[in-house]
Order: structure tokens, then sequence, then C-alpha cells
């Protein structure tokens, strides 16, 4: 019951429950990528301060741990998941180094790490998205 | 000149305070995942707590008591007890969700971590609770709330196709990436944040403190049917802006960041800092109101002395109640539970004790030996039975369907 409503992964009974859990969890992960991404665009564009980009990027950073290990806690039901599982967890790893290094880049004060963050941020969202579709 | 003044000031009060941490995160959270096509639980929302706090505001007026103390007597200490503890558990986790949302909000302003803030914040609000006066705390926190136009400002800023808004809002459909139930889910918890019971309880017994009377009716129906209403174009306001910035991006709000983002695309650093004034004053403002809502409704239902239009000795017990909530509050913050999560759930759970709280309002303002010849007329009565059905369905459904949606996952 707790696990329900605290909206964590429950494991997955077949193979479409496992895809299911998958691209929630890329969406999620998306959303907290996205989410940064926009911080840091308007850190660089001036139109927001260090201190609340901070935030907002290490917020991101955050969300997507428990993400990662609520989805790799889920044993896939079967070897034709395998695939989804590694394609998945790959893509987290992806964008949680993208997020590290944009939190680095931020605190840094560090306008050329905080651009090539953003083309990190970009790239692993876009994978991201691509990769949801597929699942649909 | 003088009442003027003081109409005006009670608009701008209600309009400054209407939006709270539940309204906040519930209405970004709803535009950054259905556009605007939810957004017609708003004004059912809106007009629900205006008919109902009408109602408590008027009993307040006319028989100089509030609601809670007139609800055990009327309907008996059973009915009363039944009442005081559903509204109690939900203001409780209302007020821990704005000091969360009060550290959130310090969090962003300073990028010092939100656990770090809440015991400051709960010591800083039981200060203000203790020593500050009424007006001063209702009027100062309304007044800086409107901080929250600029949410307004970004919506007009981001120059939205304002065509395209008003059809999908006028006629709303699910969208088709999403399940029916998790669409009436959001409906419920956005009736639920619009609605929540502390309002009314807030709304009534700030009455008795004002010393409201009859004459005072017209200047209480004034805030409530004006300020009221502007206040819920803040929470339309901020679901467009956030529907215009996060829903193309894929972003699902879950940090109070996240809401104050489309504020940032739009007006970059001066909408932020107003935005930030305004999370502070709106959160700050409805830890208040929340803080007060359980002392009142504890003391009011065990008949001591409550209020802060007396010294505090002589409220000794409405005062320890309120700083036990205060120090709870900060201590459930501190197991380290989520404070948006806890917005989230409480939002839902102010729908489950919607018909615990408004009934009992319905039958006392009913009630000639309390209200005579201010008794409910047909419009009011016609009104207050329409929301009693809608708010029972939504009291009926918000479990289930949280279970059901995992919680609108």
């Amino acid at each position: 019951m707790c696990l329900v409503l605290s909206g964590c992964v429950v494991p997955a009974r077949d193979g479409a429950a496992y895809q299911e859990d998958a691209s929630q969890s890329l969406q999620s992960a998306t959303s907290a990528v996205r989410s940064a991404e926009l911080a840091l665009q308007s850190w660089l564009d001036g139109r927001m301060p260090g201190t609340s980009a901070d935030v907002v990027v290490t917020d991101a950073e955050g969300a997507l741990g428990p993400i990662d290990v609520a989805f790799g806690g889920v044993d896939p039901p079967s070897r034709d998941s395998d695939k989804v599982r590694s394609d998945v967890v790959g893509l987290l790893g992806d964008a949680e180094d993208a997020l590290a290094q944009s939190r680095i880049a931020v605190r840094r004060d560090d306008p050329e790490g905080v651009r090539a963050a953003l083309d990190a941020l970009d790239k692993a969202a876009a994978d991201l998205e691509a990769t949801t579709a597929t699942l649909r | 000149m003088k009442k003027v003044f003081a109409v005006a000031l009670g608009i701008l009060t209600a309009i400054g305070g209407f939006v709270d941490i539940g309204d906040l995160v519930t209405n970004a959270a709803v535009g950054a995942r259905f556009g605007v096509s939810l957004l017609w639980v708003v004004p059912v929302g809106v007009l629900g707590i205006c008919v109902f706090a009408e109602m408590s505001g008027r009993v307040a007026a006319v028989s100089g008591r509030a609601t809670f103390d007139l609800i055990r007597e009327r309907l008996g200490p059973r009915m009363g007890l039944l009442n005081l503890l559903a509204s109690m558990a939900v203001t409780f986790l209302t007020l821990a969700a704005e000091i969360g949302g009060v550290a959130l909000a310090l969090e962003l302003a300073s990028s010092v971590n939100a656990y770090l803030w809440i015991p400051f914040v709960g010591t800083a609000l039981w200060i203000v609770l203790w020593r500050v006066k009424f007006a001063v705390l209702e009027n100062a926190f309304g007044l800086a709330g409107l901080a929250l136009i600029v949410f307004a400002v970004a919506a007009w800023q981001l120059g939205p196709d304002w065509g395209e808004l008003a059809s999908q809002a006028a006629m709303p459909s699910v969208p088709a990436t999403e399940d029916v139930a998790v669409y009436a889910y959001y409906a419920v918890a956005l009736f639920g944040a619009a609605m929540t019971p502390y309002e009314v309880f807030f709304f009534s017994s700030g009455g008795v403190e004002e010393h409201w009377k009859p004459e005072n009716l017209k200047l209480m129906r004034a805030n409530v049917f004006i300020g009221f209403p502007l206040g819920g174009m803040l929470s339309v306001a901020i679901a467009v802006s956030a529907a215009t910035v996060l829903l193309p991006r894929g972003i699902e709000v879950a940090t109070l960041g996240q809401v104050a983002m489309p504020v940032v695309a739009a007006t970059g650093k001066i909408g932020l800092a107003l935005v930030l004034l305004g999370f502070f004053a709106a959160t700050f403002g409805a830890a208040c109101e929340t803080g007060l809502s359980v002392g009142y409704s504890v003391s009011q239902y065990f008949g001591w002395q409550w209020g802060k239009f007396v010294e505090p000795l002589r409220a000794a017990r409405f005062h320890t109640v309120v700083l036990l909530s205060c120090v709870a509050a900060v201590g459930l913050l501190l197991t380290t539970v989520d404070p948006i999560m806890l917005t989230e759930y409480s939002v839902v759970f102010s729908a489950v004790a919607l018909p615990l709280t408004y009934f009992p309002i319905l039958v006392v303002a009913n009630d000639r030996t309390y209200m005579g010849e201010h008794v409910n007329g047909r419009v009011a009565n016609a009104l207050g039975v329409v929301y009693l059905v809608i708010v029972l369905v939504a009291s009926i459904a918000a479990i289930p369907l949280m279970i059901l949606t995992k919680a609108g996952q």
C-alpha cells in the first residue's frame, strides 16, 4: 500500500507491465533533465541567479537517484525484457552523469562548463524521449 | 473614504491570501500535465468555497460564535468529535505542508537545504502566532502574497495561443496520452486544493477575532465574492504558465523550483524575486492560518478560551495547542518527508474530509435559533445542497482514485 501510494515502481507481472514501468521511469527522468536544462539556459541568459539554478539542478539530480534505484530493483520478467533493462539503466546513468556535470558547472559559476553540460543534457533528454517512444 | 479603504484592503488580502502551497503545486502540476483541460475545476472549487465561506462568515457575524463552537452544540459531541478529528488531521497535514513550502521558498532564494530551514521556520511561525496581532498578520501576508500576480504577468509575456487555450478550457477532454482515472484524480486534487477545510474555519474564527457584527456582512461578502474569485484567477495563471512552458518540455511538477520556472522564462530575475516573495508570503500566511485553525478547532470543541483578541495568558490552552502543532509539524517534516509529496496528499485528504466540514455549516446556517432573519435563503441553500453532493462524490472517489492511479502516476 505504501509503495503504491508513494508512486514507487512495483514489481512487474509480465513484459508489458515491465515496459510500462520502464516508460514511466524514462518520463520522470526526462522531466528532471529538461528542468535542469531550462534552469541552466536561464542562468546562461542572465535570467536566473546561480543560487536558484543550483537548487533546480540539484533537485533534478536528486530525483534521478530514486528513479534509478526503483527501476533497477525490478526483476525483468523474461529474457526478452533484459534488453529493455540494459537500455533504460544505461540511459538513466547517462542522465545522472549529465546532471552531475551541470551541478558542478553551475556551482563553479563556469559558463563554458554550463554550455557543455547543456549539450550533454540535451543529448540525454533526446535519448530518453526516443526510447520512451519506442516502448509505447 | 475609510470604508472604501477597508473594502479595498479586505479584497486585496483575500486575493493575496487565497493561494497556498496546495494551490501552487496542484495548479502547476495540472497545467504541466493536462494543459488547461482541467481548468474548469478551478471556478467550480472557487464558487464552492465562496458559498461556504459566506455562510460561515455570516454565522460568525450574526451569532458572534465560530463554526466549531456551534457544531458541537448543534450536532452533539459525537458528531462534533468526528468533525474535529477529521478536520484537525487534514489541517495539521496542511500546516506541515505549508511550513515545508516556506522552507522550500527559502532554499530557492538561498541555496541552503530546506531541511535546515525547517526548525527556524517553525520557531518563527510560533513567535508570529504568539506575538503578532491578528490584523497585522492577516494583512501583511495577504498583501505580500499579491506578488504572485507575477504569474499572470508571466502568462501574458509568454504569449500563448489564447484562442486555442480558451477552446481547450471551454471544451475540456481527457488528453489522448492520459488515463480517465488519472484525470479524475487530479480533478479531485484540484477541487480539494480550492476548497481546503481550514479556509472556512479560519474565515469564521477570524470574523469572531475581528468582532464582526451583522452590519459587517456587506464587507465580508465583498471580500468573499470579489476577493476569492480574483484569487482564483491567480490559480488559473499558475496553470496557464505551466501549460505554456513545462508541458511542451515534458516537465512534471515535483519541486517548488519547477513551479517558478515559467516565471523565470518569461520575466527573468525580477520575476523570480517577486515569485519567491509571493511563495514565502503565501506559504507563511497559510501556515499562520492553519496553525491558528488547529488551535481554534480544538479550543472551540472543548469550550476553552481561544483567539488572539485576548491576552495569551488568558488563552493559555489555545496557545499551547498552537505551539504543539508547530512542534509536531516540524517533527513530521524532519523525518525528511518530501514537502511537495505531503502537499499532494494533503489536498487529496482535504477532499476526503470536505463533507464533514461543509455539512454542519449548512445545518447551522439554516438554524433560526442562531441566525434569526439572516438564515440561509433559497439561493444559498440550493448552492449549498448542490455543493454537498459534489463534495460527497469527491470525498468518496478520492482514496480509490489515489490507489488506482498510484497517486496520479
